[in-house]
C-alpha cells in the first residue's frame, strides 16, 4: 500500500480573509439593481436588532422554551396580545419565561466615530458612475449620496422569569455575545456595531405581599447610521463632448463697434466699445481723448482718477481693475480741442446731479439745452426714450419710470447759452443738489481739479464754509430738510494743466460814482462774477475791457454791493 | 379529554343557582330595559391586523375589526381633564376615561369577549359618538365585589381611555 498523498490545499481559513473579505462585503452592499446602496432607515435598524435577538438570546432549559415577544411593542394595546398569543394564558397574561424588546422612543444623534462631522452640510460625494443607454447612444449617470447620518438607537431587552436558572441561563448568552463590549448587528449589508451599556435589576422580590418574579433590563445601544435615499443624486454625465473654436482675425481686445454717434453743436462725439479678453487693463481709442464725456462699464459710469486714469493729450484710458472677460467697456468723448460751436460762441459742459424725491417725475436742469450728453441713474447709462425723454431747447426732464426713493441721477449737457460770462473754456460746471438728511458737515467733491463756485441753502447764498483736498466743510450743518447747491467747476476733461496760481479772484464794493474797475491781473477767461454770493449767468450786461483791464456793469446794483470776479490770469 | 368541572355548593343553604339565575335575570332586565345603556364593541380582528413585521401597531386605516356588536352596560364617564402636551404651550383637552360594568352573561349571549386593546363606541348624542381603547378588560374577576355576595362572579368591569380620530374613527 502506498503512503497517502500529500494534501497541500488545506484551507486553514475558510472565508475570505483581508482586502478579499473587505471586497465581499462592500459587493453585498453595492450590488444591487439600482446600482445605489439599500436606504438603510430606522425601521431597518430596528430589524435587524430584532433579528439579532431572536437569533443569539433564546434558550430552552429543562424544556422551558423561553418566549420572545418577537415585534417591537407600542402604544397600540392591541398589538401585545397579537405578538404573543402563542403564550398568554386564561387571563391573557403572558407565561413566563418571556423576553420582551422596547425601543426607547428617542433616537440621538449619533455617535459612531466614523460619521462625525467629517463632510459637512450634507454635500453629496461621488459613488459611482453608471453606464446607461437611451436607445442611440451609450452615456452615462454619476451616482452621488452624502455622507450616512449618525444615530444612536436604544433598546431595553426585559426577560421576565420565575426562576434564577433562566436568569443566569439568559445572562450567560448575552455576556458571551458581548464580552467584547460589542457585537454587530447586520443590516442590509451593513455591519452595525451594538453595545451593551448596562444591567438593571427590576424584579418586586421585596415585597412578601405580592407575587414574586425576576425582571431584568439589558440596555443596548445601536451606533447605527441612515443612508437615506431621497437624498441620493443622480445626474447625466458627460456623454459628448463638442469642442469649438471660433477664429477671428481681430484681436482678443475686440472692438465692437467704432461709430461717429452725433454732432453735438459743433463737437464731433464718439462713442467706442470695447469686449474685454479679460486680461487688458488699458484701451486706445481712435481718436485722442480731448473731451472725454464718459466711460461706462457693462453700463456702470466709472469715475475718473478712481476706476479709471485718463493721460491728457493721449488716446488711452487705463482701468484700475481688472475687467471680467467679455464686459463691455464704452468710451464716449469728443476730439475736438474747445467748445467752440458753429457760431464761435463757446460752450460749457455742465455736469448736474439730483437725488430724487418720492412721485418725482420730472428733473428742471440749471440750464436750458438742446444737448444732453447722457443721463445715468444710480452710475448706470440710462437711454433716451426709455427711461427719461427730454424736451429740446427747454430745462426739463420727464423720467418715464418709477423710481425709487433717493435714487441719485446725474445729467451732462451743453447749455443752448453759455453758463456763465467768459467761462473757462476747459473746465465742467458741475451742480449738485441734495436734501440734508443728518448733521454731516463734510462733503466729497470729484474731479481732478475744483474750483468752487457758488453754494446756496434754500437758495439764498452760504458762505460759511471751508474747502480743502476736494472736501466741502460748512462751519455750521444747515437744518435738516435743507435744500443744498454746490456749483463748482472741474478741470476734468480738456487737455490743460491747471494750478491754483493760474487763477485770481478780485473783490469789489459797488461805488456808483466809478464807471468801472481794474483788475490786479491781465483776464485770459473770466471763470464767474458773483454779486453778494449770487452767481451772475450772462455775458452780456458784464463788460471787460482788455486794453484797460477794467471791468464794467450795464444793471443796476447798489452801493456797497459786493463784487466778485474769479478769472484765469493771461501770463 | 373534557375539563373537569366542580359544581358551586357555597350558600347552598339559603342561595342556589336558581337564586343567582332570577337575581340576574331581573338586574339585567333593570340594566338593559329600565337603563338601556347601548354601546359598540368594535374587536380587533389581531389576525389580520398584525401584517407589520417590526412592530406590534397598524397604519392609519389598516386595522381590522370583527363585525361590531351593540350591548349593554352600566356606563360612567370620567371628568374631563385639561393639561398641556408635557411642558409645552399646547393645550391638550383630554375627554374623562370611560368605566362600564356588563353582565358576563349578556357577554356569553352575545358570544363576544372583551380583550385588552379592543374598541368601544359611546353615543353622547345622536350625532355625536366617542371611542375608546380597552387598556384593563376586568377578566379578573375573584374578588368579592364582582361575585354575587361571594357565590358567583357575575360582572365584569371595563376600564377604557380615549382614543384619537387618527387612531381610530367608527
Amino acid at each position: 500500500m502506498g503512503l497517502p498523498k500529500r494534501k497541500n490545499n488545506i484551507d486553514v481559513y475558510p472565508g475570505k480573509t483581508l482586502y478579499e473579505r473587505r471586497k465581499e462585503i462592500l459587493s453585498r452592499i453595492t450590488d444591487q439593481d439600482s446600482k445605489l446602496p439599500e436606504p438603510v432607515l430606522h425601521s431597518d435598524l430596528d430589524k435587524g436588532f430584532l433579528d439579532f435577538a431572536k437569533e443569539n438570546f433564546q434558550f430552552e432549559l429543562s424544556g422551558n422554551q423561553l418566549n420572545f415577544i418577537s415585534k417591537l411593542l407600542t402604544i397600540q394595546r392591541w398589538g401585545e396580545i397579537s405578538s404573543s398569543s402563542d403564550f398568554l394564558d386564561n387571563d391573557e397574561k403572558l407565561e413566563l419565561p418571556f423576553v420582551s424588546i422596547i425601543r426607547r422612543p428617542d433616537t440621538q444623534f449619533g455617535t459612531n466615530p466614523a460619521l462625525q462631522y467629517t463632510i459637512p452640510n450634507r454635500r453629496p460625494v461621488y459613488y459611482k458612475t453608471v453606464k446607461n443607454f437611451d436607445g442611440n447612444r451609450i452615456g452615462a449617470d454619476v451616482y452621488q449620496i452624502p455622507q450616512p447620518i449618525p444615530l444612536d438607537v436604544f433598546y431595553d431587552v426585559y426577560i421576565v422569569s420565575n426562576r434564577l436558572r433562566e436568569i443566569n441561563e439568559f445572562n450567560r448568552k448575552i455576556m458571551r455575545e458581548f464580552s467584547s463590549r460589542q457585537n454587530y448587528v447586520e443590516v442590509k449589508g451593513h455591519y452595525i456595531p451594538v453595545v451593551l451599556e448596562g444591567v438593571n435589576d427590576e424584579s418586586p422580590i421585596s415585597n412578601t405581599e405580592k407575587r414574586r418574579y425576576y425582571m431584568q433590563v439589558y440596555n443596548f445601544n445601536l451606533l447605527g447610521f441612515l443612508i437615506d435615499d431621497e437624498e441620493f443624486k443622480v445626474t447625466p454625465a458627460i456623454n459628448r463632448n463638442l469642442l469649438v473654436t471660433e477664429l477671428s482675425g481681430a484681436p482678443l481686445k475686440t472692438k465692437l463697434t467704432d461709430k461717429k454717434s452725433k454732432v453735438i453743436r459743433n463737437l464731433n462725439v464718439f462713442t467706442e466699445t470695447f469686449l474685454s479678453d479679460g486680461k487688458t487693463t488699458s484701451f486706445t481709442t481712435k481718436n485722442k481723448l480731448n473731451l472725454l464725456i464718459y466711460v461706462s462699464y457693462n453700463g456702470q459710469v466709472l469715475l475718473q482718477d478712481v476706476d479709471f486714469f485718463h493721460n491728457h493729450n493721449t488716446s488711452n484710458i487705463i482701468l484700475n481693475f481688472k475687467p471680467e472677460k467679455d464686459s463691455e467697456l464704452i468710451i464716449n468723448y469728443s476730439n475736438n480741442t474747445d467748445l467752440t460751436d458753429v457760431d464761435g460762441n463757446f460752450r460749457t459742459i455742465v455736469y448736474e446731479n439730483f437725488n430724487i424725491v418720492p412721485n418725482q417725475d420730472t428733473l428742471y436742469l440749471n440750464y436750458t439745452t438742446d444737448s444732453l450728453l447722457f443721463l445715468d441713474l444710480n452710475g448706470q447709462i440710462q437711454n433716451q426714450g426709455v427711461y427719461y425723454d427730454h424736451i429740446p431747447n427747454t430745462n426739463e426732464i420727464k423720467i418715464l419710470k418709477t423710481s425709487n426713493y433717493n435714487d441719485n441721477i446725474q445729467v451732462k449737457y451743453i447749455p443752448i447759452t453759455n453758463a456763465t460770462p467768459g467761462m473757462l473754456s476747459d473746465m465742467d460746471l458741475v451742480i449738485t443738489n441734495f436734501t440734508i438728511t443728518d448733521n454731516t458737515t463734510s462733503f466729497q467733491l470729484t474731479g481732478h481739479y475744483i474750483i468752487i463756485s457758488n453754494v446756496t441753502v434754500n437758495n439764498v447764498p452760504f458762505t460759511k464754509y471751508t474747502f480743502n483736498n476736494k472736501t466741502l466743510t460748512f462751519d455750521v450743518a444747515p437744518p435738516i430738510g435743507s435744500s443744498v447747491r454746490i456749483m463748482y467747476y472741474v478741470e476734468d476733461n480738456i487737455n490743460t494743466n491747471l494750478t491754483p496760481y493760474d487763477f485770481y479772484t478780485d473783490t469789489f464794493l459797488f461805488d456808483p460814482s466809478l464807471n468801472n474797475y481794474k483788475l490786479t491781473y491781465l483776464v485770459k477767461d473770466i471763470i464767474f462774477v458773483s454779486i453778494n454770493g449770487l452767481i451772475v449767468n450772462t455775458n452780456e450786461i458784464i463788460l471787460y475791457d482788455k486794453t484797460n483791464n477794467t471791468i464794467s456793469f450795464e444793471f443796476l446794483l447798489f452801493t456797497n454791493d459786493e463784487i466778485t470776479i474769479k478769472y484765469l490770469i493771461d501770463n | 379529554m373534557l375539563k373537569r368541572k366542580i359544581p358551586i355548593k357555597r350558600l347552598n343553604k339559603f342561595f342556589g343557582s336558581d337564586d343567582f339565575s332570577i337575581e340576574l335575570s331581573m338586574g339585567e332586565e333593570w340594566l338593559h330595559g329600565d337603563m338601556d345603556f347601548k354601546l359598540v364593541l368594535f374587536r380587533v380582528d389581531r389576525s389580520k391586523s398584525g401584517d407589520d413585521e417590526i412592530y406590534a401597531e397598524s397604519e392609519k386605516n389598516n386595522l381590522h375589526f370583527h363585525t361590531p356588536i351593540e350591548f349593554n352596560g352600566l356606563v360612567q364617564i370620567n371628568e374631563p381633564t385639561n393639561e398641556f402636551y408635557g411642558n409645552g404651550m399646547m393645550r391638550d383637552m383630554e375627554a374623562g376615561n370611560l368605566q362600564v360594568s356588563v353582565y358576563v352573561h349578556h357577554l356569553k349571549e352575545k358570544g363576544v369577549d372583551i380583550s385588552y386593546g379592543d374598541i368601544i363606541g359611546y353615543y353622547e348624542n345622536e350625532d355625536r359618538v366617542r371611542y375608546y381603547s380597552v387598556f384593563n378588560d376586568g377578566k379578573i374577576t375573584s374578588d368579592n365585589k364582582h361575585t354575587y355576595g361571594g357565590y358567583k362572579k357575575f360582572y365584569r368591569t371595563i376600564l377604557a381611555s380615549p382614543v384619537s380620530n387618527d387612531f381610530f374613527n367608527g
